[in-house]
């Protein structure tokens, strides 16, 4: 399986991943997003509808069994998650490059 | 106030439309085929279950586009714009254009905040187009095909009207004969073939027209 087709992950998609390491329903991970990011990332609903539905197409996230039939729960695949640390690998090693230049 | 309106091909324009009176102190109450009616800002709509009450300094209307398979998909799309502080005013859940209105002011005043996701409304959009354009042209075809029609016949529709004696009658029994035979004399000289091809055109207009919009858009996303 070749994970870097997937990568460089977009900033929104990246807190979306890491925001539903735990199972989440849609405006969780979006009040999630925005925390993460500490409010530099504000996704609009119908954009995060779509990267939903997106990302679960991606097989990156998956629905999970839920309380409430009307808020449906997602959850980071194992796919999503392997793709997740490739991308901070990549990031810490763009830091690490960074840091060493003192840029 | 009630006011009337053909909605533009541009869901952007559609928005800017019905903002421009929610600005003036309007609220949108409900849409019926190209009926608007718009309530002072003070009026209270009736609630829905889960709907929380609205703040008047939110108001916004934003237009999705969007389809879903079963009912249960789009309650579930509906809740969460809900729970993000946008209520449903309209649309079917089968396929059709959806209005929300901004209730809470913690919403962001978009609904869709990159161009890749206001590509992908466009990209929707022209779905929902393509899907009535090929009923369309199919009807279309199936009536040129099956109502024989001459140019010549256009030129000439009194021709068209077959009533024995019709141009010599006269008061009630004139007008009564003639409007009814008027549809017939439409579809006998061609004039309605002419109407079903320029809408199947104009069908065909508005999905190229949200195709290159959503190319344009497309184009700009990094």
């Amino acid at each position: 399986m070749n994970r870097n087709k997937y990568l460089p992950l977009t900033e929104t998609t990246f807190y979306i991943l890491t925001a539903l390491l735990v199972p989440g329903h849609g405006y969780a991970v979006m009040q999630e997003v925005e925390n993460l990011s500490s409010g530099k990332v504000r996704v609009a609903a119908g954009t995060m509808y779509g990267a939903l539905e997106n990302l679960q197409s991606q097989g990156l996230i998956a629905p999970v069994p839920g309380p409430d039939k009307r808020r449906k729960l997602y959850q980071t695949t194992s796919l999503g998650r392997e793709v997740l640390h490739s991308e901070a690998e990549r990031l810490r090693y763009l830091a690490g490059v960074a840091d060493r230049l003192k840029l | 106030m009630i006011k009337y309106h053909i909605p533009p091909i541009d869901l952007e324009k559609e928005e800017n439309w019905i903002n421009n009176y929610i600005r003036h102190g309007w609220r949108l109450k409900r849409i019926r085929f190209f009926k608007y009616e718009f309530t002072p800002k003070k009026t209270d709509i009736p609630l829905k279950p889960g709907e929380i009450e609205p703040d008047e300094d939110a108001f916004l209307i934003r237009c999705d586009a969007r389809s879903f398979k079963t009912k249960a998909d789009f309650q579930e799309y509906i809740t969460f714009l809900l729970d993000a502080g946008w209520r449903h005013v309209k649309g079917d859940w089968r396929q059709d254009i959806h209005y929300f209105e901004r209730i809470s002011p913690n919403a962001s005043e978009e609904l869709f905040s990159d161009d890749a996701s206001k590509s992908a409304r466009y990209m929707r959009q022209a779905k929902i187009w393509l899907a009535s354009f090929f009923v369309i042209a199919a009807f279309s075809c199936s009536y040129f095909l099956t109502i024989p029609y001459h140019l010549q016949d256009l030129l000439n529709i009194k021709a068209q009207y077959l009533t024995p004696g019709l141009w010599e009658m006269e008061g009630i029994s004139f007008w009564s004969a003639l409007l009814f035979e008027t549809p017939f004399a439409l579809v006998r000289s061609g004039a309605f073939n002419l109407l079903i091809l320029a809408f199947t055109l104009l069908t065909l207009g508005r999905l190229l027209y949200c195709l290159a919009k959503a190319y344009t858009l497309s184009r700009k996303v990094k």
